[in-house]
């Protein structure tokens, strides 16, 4: 089919075309009923693709969002207001000159405490985020898929997917159940929890004790566990399901 | 559909500390952002990480913000490119290798929009990722071809060429389903 012709289509489409290159291509379709029919298709396509609803976004994204954002401190302020006390500080020191050396080493100290503090204080916003929020971007970046478990039971179903680096091992958890039940995670001693993300919104319990994770699920739940590989070689997460303190199911989350 | 100007205002008092300002830009862009975002990863918990993981770093970044672009520009652009990486560190999880959509057993059956888009959504996910980002930010964020073409910082000839054979693209695949005659069945 003639190049041309075809963007003479697709610019039509787009509201593109002058009118005399619109006239050109109502002459073409008269003339050739194949480019007649790819126009129609075409136009079919674009208008299902216009028509198409947006879906709503989750109702808690906002708030999720809004809590996530880091504190944003005025560095250029505070450095502004320090000059600002430096100079009032030092102002005796002209009627004084004996006072000179205890006033340098005090607003010295002073100073550097307040740098410290500073950088404390921001350090979180640009080293922790998973997707944010447990580890620095390169980290997570770094981050291969390593496998995938799907988890059909009669009482859950769900899949994990494990992504591993040379210094991360993630569990990326996506379980549905009708009735709560208790998923476990026990890491193998060659991993050490870093921290566990929901990204669901429905309220669940979460709990960290000193050999393992445990997440209730209930209704549709997700949850990101991401560990630190302490020890070379290969990591495991036993994953046991529980009901009413009954083990449903075991599986070994085998990373690469 | 957006306020340029707005949203400069907007970001200038996020960048004097007002919070709320912030919250004022999320609440326009979240819904479109995620709908972007969706178009390309398909699952919605992941479309909702990547509109966060996007807002949280405009936010951080919102200082390096250049008002000579739009700011929708901007964040549409990080939209896309947390998206599209997304998209390839899971694509060996979820392989896109079907090139056609199973035709409809009986195309006379009633016509249902919920249907019919998720049969857009099917064709649209044996696209490239990279079809998927343009095809959204034609349609589900209406931008220009010249926004589109900052987006992908490429020319706006060549957004123009490639928003034309994805769509040629996607109507092979809907009508080698059988897309015509659901249409108008």
């Amino acid at each position: 089919m003639n190049t041309n012709a075809l963007n003479l289509i697709h610019r039509e489409l787009d509201g593109e075309n002058s009118a005399e290159d619109s006239r050109r291509l109502q002459n073409l379709l008269r003339e050739q009923p194949d480019l007649q029919r790819v126009f129609d298709e075409l136009s079919e396509v674009d208008a299902t693709l216009k028509a198409s609803d947006a879906v709503e976004p989750p109702v808690w994204l906002k708030r999720s969002i809004m809590d996530a954002l880091p504190e944003r401190g005025s560095s250029r302020s505070v450095f502004a207001g320090l000059k600002e006390l430096i100079g009032t500080l030092w102002q005796p020191v002209h009627a004084r000159p004996a006072l000179a050396y205890a006033y340098t080493f005090a607003i010295g100290l002073a100073v550097g405490l307040a740098v410290f503090a500073i950088a404390l204080k921001d350090a979180p916003a640009t080293e922790e985020h998973l997707y944010g929020t447990l580890a620095d971007r390169d980290a997570l970046a770094r981050l291969e898929p390593s496998g995938r478990v799907d988890i059909q039971l009669p009482e859950v179903a769900g899949t994990a997917e494990l992504m591993s680096s040379r210094d991360l091992f993630t569990i990326e958890l996506l379980m549905q159940s009708d009735e709560p039940v208790e998923l476990r995670l026990v890491p193998d001693p060659a991993l050490e929890l870093r921290g566990i993300t929901r990204t669901s919104d429905s309220p669940s319990d979460m709990r960290v004790d000193a050999d393992a994770v445990q997440v209730e699920i209930e209704g549709a739940q997700s949850y990101t566990v991401l560990f630190d590989r302490v020890d070379a070689g290969s990591a495991g997460v036993r994953l046991q399901i529980y009901r009413d303190g009954r083990l449903l199911h075991e599986e070994l989350l085998q990373g690469g | 559909m957006t306020q340029p100007d707005h949203d400069v205002e907007l970001v200038n008092r996020c960048l004097k500390g007002d919070k709320r300002a912030f919250g004022a830009l999320v609440e326009k862009y979240q819904k479109v952002l995620f709908n972007v975002a969706l178009k390309i990863v398909r699952d919605a918990d992941d479309a909702a990480d990547i509109t966060q993981t996007v807002f949280v770093r405009a936010y951080e970044k919102l200082d390096r913000y250049n008002p000579k672009y739009k700011f929708y520009s901007w964040i549409y652009r990080m939209t896309v490119n947390a998206a599209l990486n997304f998209a390839k560190r899971h694509s060996r999880l979820t392989p896109l290798e079907t090139h056609t959509i199973p035709s409809r057993m009986n195309p006379a059956e009633d016509f249902a929009g919920a249907e019919l888009s998720e049969r857009l959504d099917d064709a649209m996910f044996t696209l490239p990722p990279e079809d998927r980002a343009l095809l959204s930010l034609k349609y589900t964020a209406e931008l220009s071809y010249r926004d589109i073409a900052y987006v992908f910082e490429i020319p706006e000839k060549t957004v123009k060429s490639r928003l034309y054979s994805a769509r040629q693209r996607l109507k092979d695949i809907l009508m080698a389903g059988g897309f015509d005659e659901y249409e108008r069945a």
